[in-house]
């Protein structure tokens, strides 16, 4: 029992089960619930035993927003002097790969932690939404730039600007989403796809979500550059070794993260 | 007839339905209350499920009548503390097993705490990963009533709980309402009882995701109403030491104090002291298994003083609800006293967990 009490967090084998549960406010994000995430990926990433997360929420709704009233009331000189929702940046420096399932609404700041994920498997019926602007605001947790890079100029406009909500599948068509699978077998499927990723390489593993996160912050150049430098690097790990000469050998390898 | 599939008592039904590992409580009469054929047939069903790969997920409710779980079989260990002890430290093996084999369980666990869920029953419940509240919840650790402490992991969830809830729990004994339950973490969520037929059925469609399933049932709940005394608690239960949070409900002239402090006071002066020191000790403990190891040396000893035999005497048997505690005042209560209760037992006779598999 509980360090969390907005969260529910579990290990399986080598994959960390992190469940949003605020399930009387949909899983609205306030200020404990990120407070809790920052913990529990922190602990994540620091713990050698762990190789993929999975963050995920209930059936009817991943997380339908930051939590509307614990911000009305705030002035500028608050948010300004508290640099409100910076601590999201905690939970996006985690190294490891790490998944979101999708199932139900993924609202405003929900759609927005969705978006922070290495990428989403989401339910079919999943909802995703920036709707901020009906409130007289806007995107706050980065959903503005990731979701643009995600769906392009044009989806990224409609959607920010008219505050609608994309279904699963055209989430998928837009690229939003990795794939969709019944709601019924999500947990399954996005657990499925983490112990995949559990047992490849790790340090192969940080330095490809290195290199992609560098797509979206480098010049083309600079990019392939930097992928290349990387993958001069691991060259000096064992793991390299041990994959080659398993290929070679027609055999699983053995990792160590060395 | 249902029939269990482990163990041979008709006390405790263990059956496989699809996906879900069931266990259902059933000894109405005792409100579920455990003994220790029900916990060992308990284990013996997780230990076959946990390599069982048609189970995803394990239940654990009640069948028959009301009330989740009671506790334990207080009336058989009051008799054998009287006696030589042995079969009041196999029940708390056996239990204590139970216990830490459902808190390093690695499929998913789920508790359904509709009704009373005291002792034991918090026992089997606060290990689970998803704890359902409903508005038939009765929670409460009431061992200082009866000379006994809050043991099946009590040092070790208690001392976690926020700004000295549980210690507060522990001495007075209060019952938390489901609301209550959710609002400190105790539960996981607050499911309203009609919905638990459908819950039961979606759960055994999703099981790997039993958490978002049962949260797809969640029902808005009343305000929880300790939230309103907490800062008093955080106050006046402050200190690790009996008489000072005496002196500061003494000191308090308000009416939840003044009520607070008449119920601590009909409770055992050395089983709030021995509380009092296993959460302090327990907060520190670095596994569950150091705490069970704890609490197993100390309910060995505790089940064998006078306090337990006689609040088993005045609460359960006689039913006179006037304990006579020994020594009656926590002034007289010697350190000694405790630090005896508190030895750990020499090597051979210390409780171990089930090896892992």
């Amino acid at each position: 029992m509980p360090e969390y009490n907005t969260i529910l967090f579990e290990q399986r084998d080598a994959v960390t089960l992190v469940t949003l549960n605020r399930p009387q406010a949909l899983n609205a994000l306030n200020s404990e619930v990120l407070r809790e995430l920052i913990a529990a990926f922190a602990a994540y990433d620091a713990d050698d035993s762990q190789r993929c997360l999975v963050l995920t929420g209930s059936e009817k709704a991943f997380a339908a927003g930051a939590d509307i009233k614990e911000m009305s009331s705030q002035n500028f000189a608050d948010m300004y002097a508290s640099d409100f929702f910076a601590g999201w940046e905690k939970v996006t420096a985690t190294r490891k790969p790490w998944i979101a399932a999708v199932g139900g609404y993924a609202l405003g700041g929900g759609c927005e932690v969705a978006m922070m994920a290495d990428f989403i498997i989401a339910s079919d019926t999943a909802k995703f939404g920036q709707p901020e602007i009906k409130l007289g605001v806007t995107p706050g947790m980065g959903g503005s730039q990731r979701i643009a890079l995600a769906l392009g100029k044009a989806k990224a406009m409609e959607m920010c600007l008219t505050g609608r909500m994309m279904g699963a599948e055209e989430a998928e068509r837009a690229g939003l989403v990795a794939k969709v699978v019944p709601a019924a077998s999500l947990l399954d499927e996005a657990l499925k796809t983490a112990a995949e990723i559990a047992a490849m390489p790790p340090l192969a593993a940080l330095a490809c979500k290195e290199m992609v996160n560098a797509a979206f912050e480098m010049p083309l150049q600079q990019g392939i550059r930097f992928e290349r430098r990387l993958f001069h690097g691991l060259f000096g790990t064992e793991d390299q070794k041990e994959g080659m000469a398993a290929f070679v050998e027609k055999r699983p390898g053995q990792f160590k993260g060395r | 007839m249902l029939t269990s599939l482990f163990g041979n008592t008709p006390d405790v039904l263990l059956t496989r339905e699809g996906p879900l590992g069931r266990i259902r409580l059933n000894r109405p009469k005792a409100i579920h209350a455990l003994t220790r054929e029900m916990c060992e047939a308990m284990s013996e069903a997780l230990l076959a499920w946990r390599t069982d790969e048609r189970v995803k997920a394990v239940v654990i409710d009640h069948a028959e009548g009301r009330g989740f779980c009671a506790g334990g079989d207080v009336v058989m260990l009051a008799r054998s503390g009287a006696a030589d002890g042995t079969d009041a430290r196999a029940f708390f093996h056996a239990e204590y097993r139970l216990n830490h084999l459902l808190f390093t369980y690695d499929k998913p666990t789920v508790a359904i705490m509709d009704g009373i869920t005291m002792g034991g029953g918090v026992g089997i419940s606060l290990p689970c990963q998803v704890r359902i509240a409903t508005e038939n919840t009765r929670f409460a650790m009431p061992e200082t009533g009866i000379g006994l402490f809050p043991d099946v992991g009590g040092g070790w969830y208690l001392s976690r709980l926020p700004g000295r809830v549980g210690q507060f729990m522990a001495l007075t004994g209060a019952r938390l309402d489901g609301a209550e339950c959710r609002y400190l973490g105790l539960a996981t969520h607050y499911v309203e009882q009609a919905s638990l037929p459908d819950l039961l059925e979606r759960l055994a469609k999703t099981p790997a995701r039993a958490a978002g399933a049962v949260g797809a049932f969640t029902a808005t709940m009343p305000e929880p109403r300790i939230a309103a005394n907490q800062i008093n608690i955080a106050r006046l239960f402050a200190s690790d030491q009996l008489e000072e949070i005496i002196a500061a409900l003494e000191a308090d002239e308000s009416d939840w104090a003044q009520t607070e402090l008449a119920t601590l006071k009909s409770k055992s002066p050395l089983s709030c002291k021995v509380s009092l020191r296993l959460l302090a000790d327990g907060a520190g403990r670095e596994t569950f298994e150091d705490e069970m190891r704890a609490e197993y040396a100390l309910a060995s000893h505790v089940v064998q003083t006078h306090d337990f035999i006689e609040g088993v005497r005045a609460l359960l048997l006689d039913k006179d609800n006037a304990p006579k505690w020994m020594p009656a005042v926590p002034e007289a209560v010697l350190d000694d006293t405790l630090d005896q209760l508190f030895k750990p037992l020499p090597p051979g006779e210390e409780w171990t967990p089930f090896p892992q598999a």
